[in-house]
C-alpha cells in the first residue's frame, strides 16, 4: 500500500510544483510510460510474424514457441501499461488531495470579514469542484504526453524503417485531420457554449417556475408560462442538436480523413508483397500500425478540449492556492485573575456605516455574572460579538489592563469562550463536539448544563452522533451541548448570547445555579431578553434604543428604570410563553 | 409497471411523431453494422487473391474500395449520431413539456413537502439521464448486440468451427467484464459516499466558521479534513486499481485468443481449414469483438442507474392533482361590485394528508371592505389559511365562499382580478422590474405598472435606474429589503383587485421602512377588503376585527377595543410590544 501522506506544499499557485512534489510517482510514470509506449510496437510486429509463420508452414513447435513468445510479450507490455495507468491515476489522486487541503487551509484562515461576504461560501464550494476538473485535465495531459507523443513517434519510426516512401505518402493526411480538428475547435466551442448557456437558462427558468409556483398559480400565470417554456425548450433542442452533432459526429469524419492514406498502404504495400520485398506479415503489421495512428489522430480533438477546460478551472482555483497558513500559538495571558474594562465602546459592522452600539462603558471581574439586555435591535448581540475582537472596534476593551486588539487571535481564543445564537454543532459525536479534539473529561461540564440525565437515556452515551447540524437532538439538547463546549475550558471570560431560548425555565434556573457555584474564577457575560433569572445575577447592563445604557444591579434597576421593572414584571407574569 | 408511465409514453409518442427519423436511424444503424464488417473481408480478399498468389490484378481498385467503405462507415456513423441526438432531444422536450403541464395541475400540498431544488433536479438531471439512457443505453445496446452478431456471423462464414469457438468465448469474456465492472461500481459507490463527506466538511466548516475561529480550532478541523481526504484517497486508489488493470487484462485475453487461432490454423494442424486471408481477417474481427462486449456491460450498468431517474419522473407525474375548476366562472360575475364582497368560512377544517389538523372548524363571516387581522404564534396555520382563501388548497372539511361561490372552484386565471396577495417574503421572479409587477402578464400594460409603482412610491427610484422599468432584478440589486416589500404590494394591486391578502409583510423590517409600508397600505385600504396576518400586534393596520388563532382554532375574535378588555394574552403582549421588547 502507498504511503498516505497528505501534506501542504510550497508555492501552490504554480502548477508545475504538483508534479515536482510527487517525484517518485512521476518517475514511475515516466519509466513505465516510456517502456510501455515504445514496446507497444512489438505487438503488431509479432502479430505479423505469426501470420508469416503460417505462410511459411513452420513446424508446430516453432509456431508454438512464437505464440508463447507473443503472449508473453503482450503480457509484459500490458503489465507495464497497468503500472503506467495506475501511477498516473495515483498522481491525480494525491494532487487532488493536496489541492483540496491547500484550499481548505486558505478558507479557514480567511478573516471573518471576508467570510461574512455571503458569496464567499458559494465560490469556495465551486472552487472545490473545479479541483476535480483541473486534476482530470492534468492527468489527461500527462497521459497523452506518452500515449500520443511517445507512442506515435514509436509507430512512425518503425513504419519508416519498414518503408520510408509509403510512410511519408500515407501519413500525409494525418496532420490534416489534426489541424482540421484544432481549427474546428473554436467553432465547436461557440456552439457548445451557446447550448450550455441556454441549458442553464432553462434550469433557472425551471427553478423560477417551481420556486414561485404558488405565486404564479395565485395570479393565474401558469398557462402563459408553459407557452414560454415550450418556446425555450424548442430553442434548447435546436441548440443541443447543433452542438452535439458538431462535438460528437465529427469524429468519424476526422477518422476517414486520417485514414485516407490507407489507399497507398494497401496499394504500394501490396505491390511490395507481390514483388517479394515484404512478407504478408509485414503488410499486416504495417496496416495495424497505420490504423492505430490514424485513430489516435482523430481523437486529438477531444484531448484539446479537455486540456482547455482544465486551464479554465485552474484559473478559477488559483486565487485560493496561497501559502500554507498556521496560527501563532504563543500564549501570554494572566490565568489567575480577570478584569474586563469597556470604555466608550463604539462598534459598526464593516459593511454598514452607522454605529450599531455607541459609547458603552462597563466593567466586570472574575466570579461575576454580568447580564446584558435591551429591546429589539438595541445591539446586545452586537456588543457580545464585539467583545470577541473578531471585528475592528472604536473605544477601548481592556482585559487585565491590556487592550483586546493587542492580544493575538490565538490568545483571545484562549481567554474568551463565546456561544452565539446557533449551537454550531458538527456532524460528529457529542464528545467530539464538546472537546473539539482535546482529550478531557466531560462529566462535570455535562452535569453543569443538566445534560447528564439526557445522556444516560442515550444507548451510546457521549459517543452518540448528533447528525448534520445536530439534527438528531432536540433544540434544547443542542443548546446545552453548545453551552457545555463553551464552559469546558473554563476560559477567563465566558460570553453567552441568549443560550436559554430553547431551554425550559426550570432547567435554566438550574444551570444558572451551577454557573454561580462552579465558575467562581470566571467572568460570565449573559446576554438575554428574558429577564426572569436576572434577579440572581450580579450586575445588569440595560441597552436603550437611543444607544444610551444603564449599568447597575438588578435591584438598582428595578428601582431606577421604570421600563426594566415593567418588563421584568410582565415577563414573570406571561411565563414561558414569550409570544415569539 | 406504473399505471401512468410518462417516460415510456413520451418515448413512444416522440418516435411515432418522428417516424421518418426513426426509420433513418434504423437504416444508419444497419449501415454502420454491416459496413464495419466489410474492411476485414477486403483485406482477406487482398491477401488471398493478390498477396499470396503474387497477383497485382485489381489491387488499386481494392485499395480504393477499402477507403470508400471506411467513408461509408463514417457517413453512417455520422448520420447515426446526428439522428440519435435529434431523437433524444425530442424525447427530452416531450417529457419536460408534460412535466411542466403537470406542475400546473399538481396539488399545492406538493410544494410544502418538496424542496424546489429536488423538483428542479427531476426536470433537469433526471430527464437528461433518461435521454442518455435512451440514446447511449437502449439504442447503444442494440447496436452492440448487432455488432457482436455480425462479427460472429462473419467468422462463422469463414469457418463454422471458429465461429463455434468464438460463440463459446462470448459468455466467458462477458462474465470477466461484468465481474470487473461490478467491483468497480461497488468501489465507486463507496467512494461517492466519501466524496460527500469530504465536501460536506467544507460547507460545515463554513457554516460554523465563527465557532471554529473563536476557539482557534482551525487545525483541528483541518486534521479532520485530512482524515476524510485520506479515506477518500484509499477508495479512489481501489477504483484506480480496477480501472488500470482491466484494459491490460482484456488485451492479454485478446493475445491468447489470437495465439490460439494461429496454432489451430498452422499448416501442420490445419484444424480450421481456412486460408491465410481468413486467418488475418478473423484476427481482425476477433479484436473488434471486445469493445462491444465491454460497452454492453457499461450500458447495462448505466441503464440500471438511470432506472431510478425514470421512477422519480413517473412518481412526479403521478402526484395527486387539483380537482377541476369551473371554467365558466368569471371574476366579474362573482364580484359585480366592490360594495358587495362577502367572504364566509363554513365550519372549515384543513389538514395535510395523514398529518395533524392545521385548522379546525373555522367559521367566520366577513363584510364588504372589512379590515381583518389574524394573529397568533407562528405555526398556527395562518399562511395556510390564506392559501385556502385563494382556493389554492382544498379544505378537508367545510368550505370558503365569496358571495356564495366556492373559492376552490374559481379558475386560477380569474384569481388575479379578485385577490391581491402580498407574501411575507417578496419572491423575485426572473426578469425586469416591470416583470416583477406584471409577472409578464401580457394583458397588463405599461401604464398600469407605472401607476402601481407610483402608488407605492417607487416610481421615481425606478425611473432613476439605468434602464428604468426594464432594469434586470436579482437578489442583491437594485432593491433593498423594504423596497422589495413595496414591489410586492405593487404586484398585488396592479390589477386593482377588491380583496387584499397581506402575510406578515412587515416582519424583518426596520421601523422606518415599516412605517412607510403601513402608510402605503393605509392608503390602499379604501375600497378594499383587507385580510392580514401579523404576529406583532403593534405594527398591524387599523383593523375592524382581530381574530386570535390558537392550535388551529379561533380562540377569540372581536374589535381591538373589546379584546383589550377581555383577553389577557392580547393585553400583555400589546404592552410588551409597545416597549419594543418582544
Amino acid at each position: 500500500m502507498a504511503k498516505l501522506k497528505i501534506e501542504p506544499i510550497k508555492q501552490p499557485n504554480k502548477i508545475i510544483n504538483y508534479w515536482k512534489k510527487e517525484k517518485f510517482i512521476v518517475a514511475c510514470i515516466v519509466l513505465f510510460g516510456l517502456a510501455f509506449n515504445i514496446s507497444t510496437i512489438l505487438g503488431p510486429i509479432y502479430q505479423g510474424k505469426l501470420i508469416d509463420s503460417i505462410v511459411g508452414g513452420d513446424s508446430l513447435s516453432s509456431v508454438g514457441i512464437l505464440v508463447v513468445t507473443f503472449v508473453a510479450l503482450i503480457g509484459m507490455i500490458q503489465f507495464m501499461r497497468y503500472f503506467k495507468r495506475f501511477y498516473i491515476r495515483r498522481f491525480a489522486n494525491s494532487t487532488s488531495a493536496t489541492m483540496r487541503l491547500m484550499i481548505y487551509n486558505n478558507i479557514m484562515h480567511k478573516s471573518t470579514e471576508e467570510l461574512d461576504n455571503e458569496n464567499t461560501g458559494n465560490l469556495m464550494t465551486r472552487a472545490i469542484s473545479d479541483v476535480d476538473l483541473c486534476v482530470e485535465g492534468m492527468r489527461k495531459f500527462t497521459t497523452e504526453i506518452f500515449d500520443t507523443g511517445v507512442n506515435m513517434a514509436a509507430y512512425l519510426i518503425s513504419m519508416f524503417i519498414y518503408d520510408a516512401k509509403i510512410t511519408i505518402l500515407s501519413c500525409f493526411f494525418i496532420p490534416i485531420a489534426m489541424t482540421l480538428a484544432e481549427k474546428l475547435k473554436s467553432i465547436i466551442y461557440k456552439y457548445s457554449n451557446a447550448y450550455r448557456t441556454k441549458s442553464s437558462y432553462i434550469a433557472s427558468m425551471t427553478y423560477d417556475a417551481i420556486e414561485n409556483a404558488m405565486l404564479y398559480r395565485a395570479n393565474g400565470m401558469e398557462a402563459q408560462n408553459i407557452e414560454k417554456y415550450n418556446v425555450d425548450l424548442e430553442d434548447l433542442q435546436s441548440k443541443a442538436i447543433k452542438a452535439n452533432i458538431l462535438e460528437n459526429s465529427m469524429q468519424p469524419i476526422y477518422n476517414v480523413i486520417a485514414m485516407l492514406g490507407v489507399i497507398t498502404v494497401i496499394y504500394l504495400g501490396g505491390t511490395k508483397v507481390i514483388h517479394g520485398r515484404w512478407t504478408v506479415g509485414i503488410f499486416s503489421t504495417y496496416i495495424i500500425m497505420f490504423t492505430a495512428m490514424a485513430i489516435k489522430a482523430s481523437k486529438a480533438a477531444k484531448l484539446f478540449n479537455s486540456v482547455q477546460k482544465s486551464q479554465v478551472s485552474w484559473k478559477r482555483i488559483k486565487p485560493y492556492l496561497t501559502e500554507y497558513a498556521d496560527k501563532d500559538t504563543a500564549l501570554n495571558i494572566d490565568k489567575n485573575k480577570t478584569k474586563l474594562t469597556v470604555e466608550s465602546l463604539n462598534f459598526c459592522y464593516p459593511s454598514c456605516k452607522e454605529n450599531v452600539i455607541g459609547n458603552i462603558s462597563f466593567e466586570g471581574n472574575q466570579g461575576e455574572i454580568v447580564g446584558i439586555t435591551g429591546s429589539i435591535a438595541s445591539g446586545k448581540s452586537t456588543l457580545g460579538l464585539s467583545l470577541l475582537g473578531l471585528y475592528p472596534y472604536k473605544g477601548s476593551i481592556k482585559i487585565d489592563g491590556k487592550e483586546l486588539k493587542d492580544y493575538s487571535e490565538y490568545e483571545r481564543s484562549q481567554m474568551i469562550s463565546y456561544l452565539g445564537h446557533s449551537p454550531q454543532l458538527l456532524s460528529d459525536t457529542i464528545y467530539n463536539n464538546i472537546t473539539l479534539g482535546v482529550e478531557k473529561d466531560i462529566d462535570s461540564v455535562l452535569s453543569d448544563v443538566c445534560f447528564d440525565t439526557d445522556l444516560s437515556a442515550m444507548p451510546n452515551g457521549a459517543s452518540t452522533l448528533v447528525g448534520n447540524s445536530g439534527i438528531r437532538l432536540s433544540g434544547g439538547q443542542q443548546a446545552r451541548i453548545a453551552l457545555a463546549r463553551t464552559l469546558l475550558n473554563k476560559s477567563k471570560i465566558i460570553i453567552l448570547d441568549d443560550p436559554f431560548s430553547a431551554v425550559d425555565m426550570k432547567t435554566e434556573e438550574e444551570i444558572i445555579k451551577n454557573l454561580k457555584k462552579n465558575y467562581k474564577n470566571n467572568l460570565i457575560i449573559l446576554i438575554a431578553h428574558r429577564l426572569t433569572i436576572f434577579n440572581r445575577i450580579d450586575k445588569v447592563l440595560l441597552l436603550h434604543h437611543d444607544k444610551t445604557a444603564d449599568y447597575d444591579t438588578h435591584d438598582g434597576l428595578m428601582k431606577r428604570s421604570e421600563i426594566y421593572a415593567a418588563i421584568y414584571n410582565l415577563q414573570c407574569m406571561v411565563g414561558d410563553d414569550d409570544g415569539k | 409497471m406504473m399505471e401512468n408511465n410518462l417516460v415510456k409514453r413520451s418515448i413512444i409518442n416522440s418516435m411515432k411523431k418522428n417516424i421518418s427519423i426513426v426509420l433513418l436511424l434504423i437504416f444508419a444503424i444497419l449501415g454502420v453494422v454491416v459496413a464495419s464488417l466489410i474492411p476485414p473481408q477486403i483485406l482477406k480478399y487482398v491477401i488471398d487473391h493478390n498477396l499470396v498468389p503474387k497477383n497485382e490484378d485489381k489491387l488499386l481498385t481494392l485499395a480504393i474500395a477499402y477507403i470508400l467503405v471506411l467513408l461509408f462507415i463514417g457517413i453512417f456513423d455520422f448520420i447515426k449520431e446526428a439522428v440519435l441526438t435529434v431523437l433524444g432531444q425530442k424525447i427530452t422536450k416531450e417529457i419536460r413539456l408534460e412535466m411542466i403541464e403537470k406542475l400546473k395541475k399538481i396539488n399545492a400540498i406538493f410544494f410544502s413537502s418538496n424542496e424546489s431544488g429536488t423538483v428542479v433536479s427531476r426536470f433537469i438531471h433526471d430527464v437528461e439521464a433518461i435521454n442518455s439512457l435512451f440514446t447511449n443505453g437502449i439504442v447503444g445496446m442494440m447496436i452492440d448486440c448487432l455488432k457482436i452478431i455480425g462479427i460472429i456471423a462473419s467468422i462463422w462464414m469463414f469457418s463454422p468451427k471458429l465461429g463455434m469457438v468464438t460463440f463459446i468465448l462470448l459468455p466467458f469474456i462477458y462474465v470477466i467484464t461484468r465481474l470487473f465492472q461490478k467491483r468497480m461500481l461497488k468501489a465507486q459507490i463507496k467512494n461517492r459516499i466519501l466524496v460527500g463527506k469530504v465536501n460536506n466538511h467544507i460547507s460545515e466548516s463554513l457554516k460554523n466558521v465563527q465557532m471554529i475561529k473563536s476557539y482557534s480550532k482551525e487545525s483541528y478541523m483541518e486534521n479532520n479534513y485530512i482524515k476524510y481526504l485520506r479515506e477518500n484517497y484509499k477508495t479512489v486508489e481501489k477504483v484506480n486499481f480496477y480501472d488500470s488493470v482491466f484494459p491490460p487484462i482484456i488485451q492479454l485475453t485478446r493475445a491468447i485468443v489470437i495465439g490460439f487461432i494461429v496454432i489451430l490454423s498452422s499448416k501442420q494442424l490445419n484444424y480450421l481449414g481456412i486460408s491465410l486471408g481468413m486467418v488475418a481477417a478473423s484476427i481482425d474481427l476477433m479484436s473488434n469483438l471486445f469493445s462491444p462486449i465491454e460497452s454492453l456491460g457499461m450500458e447495462l450498468q448505466n441503464i440500471q442507474q438511470a432506472i431510478s431517474g425514470i421512477h422519480r419522473v413517473n412518481d412526479f407525474y403521478n402526484e395527486p392533482e387539483d380537482d377541476n375548476k369551473n371554467n365558466e366562472l368569471k371574476s366579474d360575475d362573482i364580484i359585480s361590485s366592490r360594495d358587495h364582497v362577502k367572504i364566509s368560512f363554513h365550519d372549515m377544517s384543513f389538514q395535510y394528508e395523514e398529518g395533524p389538523a392545521i385548522l379546525q372548524n373555522i367559521s367566520l363571516h366577513l363584510n364588504s371592505q372589512e379590515k381583518v387581522t389574524f394573529v397568533g404564534r407562528t405555526g398556527v396555520g395562518k399562511s395556510t389559511l390564506f392559501r385556502l382563501i385563494m382556493g389554492l388548497l382544498k379544505p378537508s372539511k367545510g368550505s370558503i365562499t365569496i358571495n356564495g361561490i366556492d373559492v376552490y372552484k374559481i379558475p386560477n386565471t380569474e384569481k388575479r382580478k379578485i385577490f391581491g396577495y402580498v407574501e411575507q417574503n417578496f419572491h423575485i421572479v426572473k426578469g425586469s422590474v416591470a416583470d416583477q409587477i406584471s409577472l409578464q402578464d401580457k394583458s397588463i400594460i405599461k401604464e398600469q405598472i407605472e401607476k402601481a409603482l407610483d402608488f407605492v412610491g417607487l416610481l421615481d427610484y425606478v425611473v432613476s435606474l439605468e434602464n428604468g422599468i426594464d432594469t434586470q432584478v436579482n437578489i442583491d440589486a437594485p432593491f433593498s429589503q423594504g423596497q422589495k416589500q413595496l414591489l410586492g404590494i405593487a404586484r398585488a394591486i396592479v390589477t386593482n383587485p377588491p380583496i387584499l391578502l397581506l402575510d406578515e409583510i412587515t416582519a424583518n423590517l426596520d421601523s422606518i421602512t415599516e412605517e412607510k409600508i403601513v402608510s402605503v397600505l393605509q392608503k390602499a385600504s379604501d375600497g378594499h377588503t383587507i385580510l392580514s396576518i401579523s404576529h406583532r400586534l403593534s405594527s398591524m393596520l387599523i383593523s375592524d376585527t382581530i381574530v386570535i388563532l390558537e392550535n388551529g382554532k379561533i380562540k377569540n375574535s372581536g374589535s381591538p377595543e373589546m379584546l383589550l378588555q377581555n383577553d389577557d394574552w392580547y393585553r400583555n403582549h400589546i404592552t410588551l410590544e409597545k416597549m419594543t421588547w418582544s
